[in-house]
């Protein structure tokens, strides 16, 4: 059978592919094909050259294996000293030590200096890693000043004896830079010194100072070695941020903490002091109440959390985590309250009564003795009937100088300041009468104090000055009883407290002149600005949480606005995020949408201005699941609603937001949603599936790979790529 | 501004009582005699006027962040085991 012709191949061809450095196109082109126009040596020489640039590539790269690979066929065309000792020094390289000693014996006897002296060296430093610390003293003589001492240290250095191995190295000077350089590195890896880089260092030096291990050869030991000081840079990055966490340097991540520390109770104070500070040093409050709530169980054991949770809530302005403040003091008062001083369980009180007004507050308060704080804030201002227990609280307090209760008294003087500025010209009469009760109930009870710390007197005479004042608003004629029994109870405490009548205030003095008068002298009102933090707690206190009715009002009024063409977002909306689980809320946003639409009134600022009004941010990861859940349930009974609103919050989410796994799963349930209920796929639908596949591209979290096949499958043949 | 837990400065820990805050503040000031020690003395002093005054603990509240202290055993350095893989893998300083 006659011998099948190899095809042609143009030498012109062969050329250019050989100058553009393909080198393996160019041995297997010449494998397969006659060469047109190549003569045998010519086509030779290219083979040598491009198996030895080959293999050089290959070295280079990393890939010894390969390098081997080529280096052996270079061999079969053409066994040269120069391609043996290219061998000899693979050999080496992927640490076949043994083979290389034999493999070097020829090379050694070369006539050619230079292939002589770096076979010696090659085989010299083969039987060290073989082991073998003997040196051959005959050959070490014939090699370079630099490279004797080079493997003297190197004997050294493989036996344990780094001082000694430093002294040769000192000694082992080469001429070139870069090997000046190498052998600095390398006592530097030996010192454990840090220096300065530079690119032309070889990648072993590289990778033992910084952890680079770029051209690192690839062979099965040096991967190994590779996968070990990783994870020891990984190691000593988390140690050295430890240290500076311990040293108080600088804050660090949780879980560097949880890594490097197995300790629990070490951990835990750890992160109690990373939370210091992320507040002392970053001023990130918002990270630092992150950690603290997500931290919160292993946290509490500590007395000193507690502060530190009402030091994080006081500096940052976060609503969300009001939420946890009664069940987590309920918690560390538990374990905590033997431990602290009755001002300190005031001022917690006081916090988080602030913060949250529920039965559950109250509950809290009053089962660790907190009455006197709920007396001050709350019952004062309500008193109808003076009670047995109402008189001993009131005298209790004043017994005893408090300034925490100083503080919550002034806010009751504060609050008839409001009430005079704000409220009682608004009232129906039935409001007036049980307010003039109720400020004649704490004249009694004043009246009754039988001793009142001589510290309180301040604060008590500014309620007695605001009561006067807010007096004038009742008529004299109606209501002198009143009069009077004010003004002989500030008679009495003048009398007690020996008070210069002259220093009293103008409001007292004016109190005294309508009972001379026989008429009330109502001053113009001006506005009081005095909003402080009790005003505020007494101001909010009927705030309390709205329940199911009160979201249905809210719904029909906001109905209403829509029919009738007015502004339907108010301030009633705010407090419906506080009070209702996420799944309720959503459900009301995306009823009130629908109304929105069916009443002509959405546009696109629609659910921008609705989130605002409603202080919510779907972004937020206490949103971001439920918001996905909630559209889904509703596109069961009104896809389109669901989807205008879904869109609306996807686009909402600010930019730097957009690489992130939770809004890519945003996204992907937007498109799914689309397709399972065959919705028009427009250019909202092409622009998130478009987004998804863009963002995963790039970004490839392996959480979300399994997630893009399964998308590009669904829609890889709807013309939509 | 940083400080030391003032519960850790008096040496208290543990399930101790609010009572406890000043037996452990006279025991730690006996041995940190303001003479001897001055600096220990003025912390321990700082420490229970925190804990035991209304005001100076309103007030430190406010201007103070109290660190726990740590006890961590941290493993030896690995750094010098980096040395080891120069015996390990093969590459030599000169060119060849």
């Amino acid at each position: 059978m006659a011998k099948k012709k190899k095809k042609i191949f143009q030498k012109n061809q062969l050329l250019s592919l050989f100058q553009s450095k393909s080198y393996q196109k160019v041995i297997s082109k010449i494998k397969q094909f006659q060469i047109d126009g190549m003569s045998e040596e010519e086509l030779h020489k290219i083979r040598l050259t491009s198996y030895e640039k080959l293999a050089e590539a290959n070295f280079e790269s990393g890939d010894i294996n390969r390098a081997m690979r080529d280096i052996e066929s270079l061999l079969t065309l053409e066994n040269s000293e120069s391609y043996r000792l290219i061998k000899l020094k693979y050999l080496c390289y992927i640490e076949h030590f043994k083979d290389a000693i034999l493999f070097s014996q020829d090379l050694i006897n070369s006539k050619n200096l230079k292939i002589k002296k770096e076979a010696i060296f090659l085989y010299l430093l083969a039987n060290i890693y073989s082991g073998n610390y003997e040196i051959d003293e005959k050959k070490l003589k014939l090699l370079p000043v630099a490279r004797q001492n080079y493997i003297l240290a190197f004997i050294e250095f493989c036996k344990g004896k780094k001082e000694e191995a430093l002294i040769y190295f000192d000694k082992c000077n080469p001429r070139a830079k870069v090997e000046k350089e190498n052998i600095q590195a390398i006592k530097s890896i030996v010192l454990d010194q840090d220096i300065e880089l530079d690119k032309s260092l070889k990648p072993l030096y590289r990778f033992l100072i910084n952890g680079d291990d770029t051209n690192l050869q690839n062979t099965k030991n040096s991967r190994t070695i590779k996968k070990e000081v990783i994870s020891q840079f990984a190691k000593n990055n988390g140690k050295q941020k430890i240290e500076n966490l311990i040293a108080l340097k600088s804050s660090t991540t949780v879980k560097i903490i949880t890594d490097e520390i197995k300790d629990k109770e070490q951990q835990a104070r750890l992160i109690y002091n990373n939370i210091v500070l992320l507040i002392e040093k970053q001023r990130n409050l918002s990270e630092a109440l992150d950690l603290f709530i997500k931290n919160k169980s292993s946290l509490i054991q500590f007395v000193e959390s507690g502060f530190l949770f009402i030091q994080i809530k006081s500096l940052q302005n976060d609503s969300k985590s009001d939420k946890i403040i009664v069940n987590f003091f309920n918690n560390y008062l538990k374990l905590h309250h033997k431990k602290l001083s009755e001002f300190q369980l005031d001022f917690i009180f006081l916090f988080v009564l602030n913060t949250q007004k529920g039965e559950g507050t109250v509950k809290l308060i009053k089962e660790y003795g907190g009455e006197d704080i709920l007396f001050l804030i709350r019952d004062i201002t309500n008193i109808d009937k003076i009670e047995q227990s109402y008189q001993e609280i009131f005298n209790k307090i004043m017994k005893k100088y408090s300034f925490l209760k100083d503080t919550a008294l002034n806010g009751f003087a504060k609050y008839i300041n409001v009430v005079d500025a704000e409220y009682v010209d608004k009232m129906n009469t039935k409001e007036k009468e049980v307010l003039k009760v109720n400020l004649s109930q704490f004249l009694i009870l004043l009246e009754n104090c039988p001793k009142r710390h001589q510290k309180y007197q301040a604060t008590l005479l500014e309620i007695l000055s605001n009561i006067s004042k807010l007096i004038q608003n009742f008529e004299f004629s109606k209501n002198s009883e009143l009069y009077i029994q004010l003004s002989e109870v500030i008679n009495s405490f003048i009398e007690t407290n020996k008070i210069d009548k002259s220093n009293l205030s103008e409001e007292i003095k004016t109190l005294f002149t309508s009972i001379e008068k026989k008429k009330s002298i109502k001053k113009e009102k001006k506005s009081d600005n005095m909003f402080d933090m009790f005003k505020n707690l007494l101001e909010d206190y009927d705030d309390e949480f709205l329940d199911n009715e009160d979201l249905e009002r809210i719904k029909q009024e906001f109905i209403e606005a829509l029919k009738n063409n007015k502004n339907p977002f108010n301030d009633d909306l705010e407090n419906i995020e506080n009070s209702f689980s996420n799944d309720i809320v959503f459900e009301f946003m995306l009823d009130l949408t629908a109304k929105a639409i069916e009443y002509n009134r959405y546009n696109d600022d629609f659910i921008r201005d609705f989130l605002e009004y409603m202080y919510l941010t779907p972004e937020e990861s206490y949103y971001r699941d439920d918001l996905v859940v909630s559209v889904k349930d509703y596109a069961k009974r009104d896809v389109g609603t669901a989807l205008i609103f879904f869109y609306d919050c996807i686009v909402l989410v600010p930019m730097h937001q957009r690489e992130t796994v939770w809004y890519l799963k945003w996204l992907e349930a937007y498109v799914y949603l689309v397709d399972d209920y065959d919705q028009e796929k427009n250019r909202a639908f092409k622009g998130c599936l478009h987004n998804f596949i863009e963002v995963q591209q790039k970004k490839r979290f392996k959480s979300l790979n399994g997630r893009f096949k399964k998308l590009i499958e669904r829609f890889k043949d709807k013309g939509l790529f | 501004m940083i400080k030391k837990s003032p519960y850790e400065i008096l040496g208290l820990e543990g399930d101790f009582e609010f009572k406890d805050i000043k037996k452990a503040y006279r025991r730690a000031i006996r041995e940190y005699s303001p003479d001897k020690h001055p600096e220990e003395f003025a912390l321990i002093s700082d420490a229970y006027d925190y804990l035991s005054n209304e005001e100076y603990f309103i007030k430190g509240n406010e201007d103070n962040r109290f660190v726990l202290g740590v006890s961590v055993q941290t493993e030896e350095s690995t750094k010098e085991n980096k040395s080891k893989y120069l015996k390990d893998i093969f590459e030599v300083p000169f060119k060849i």
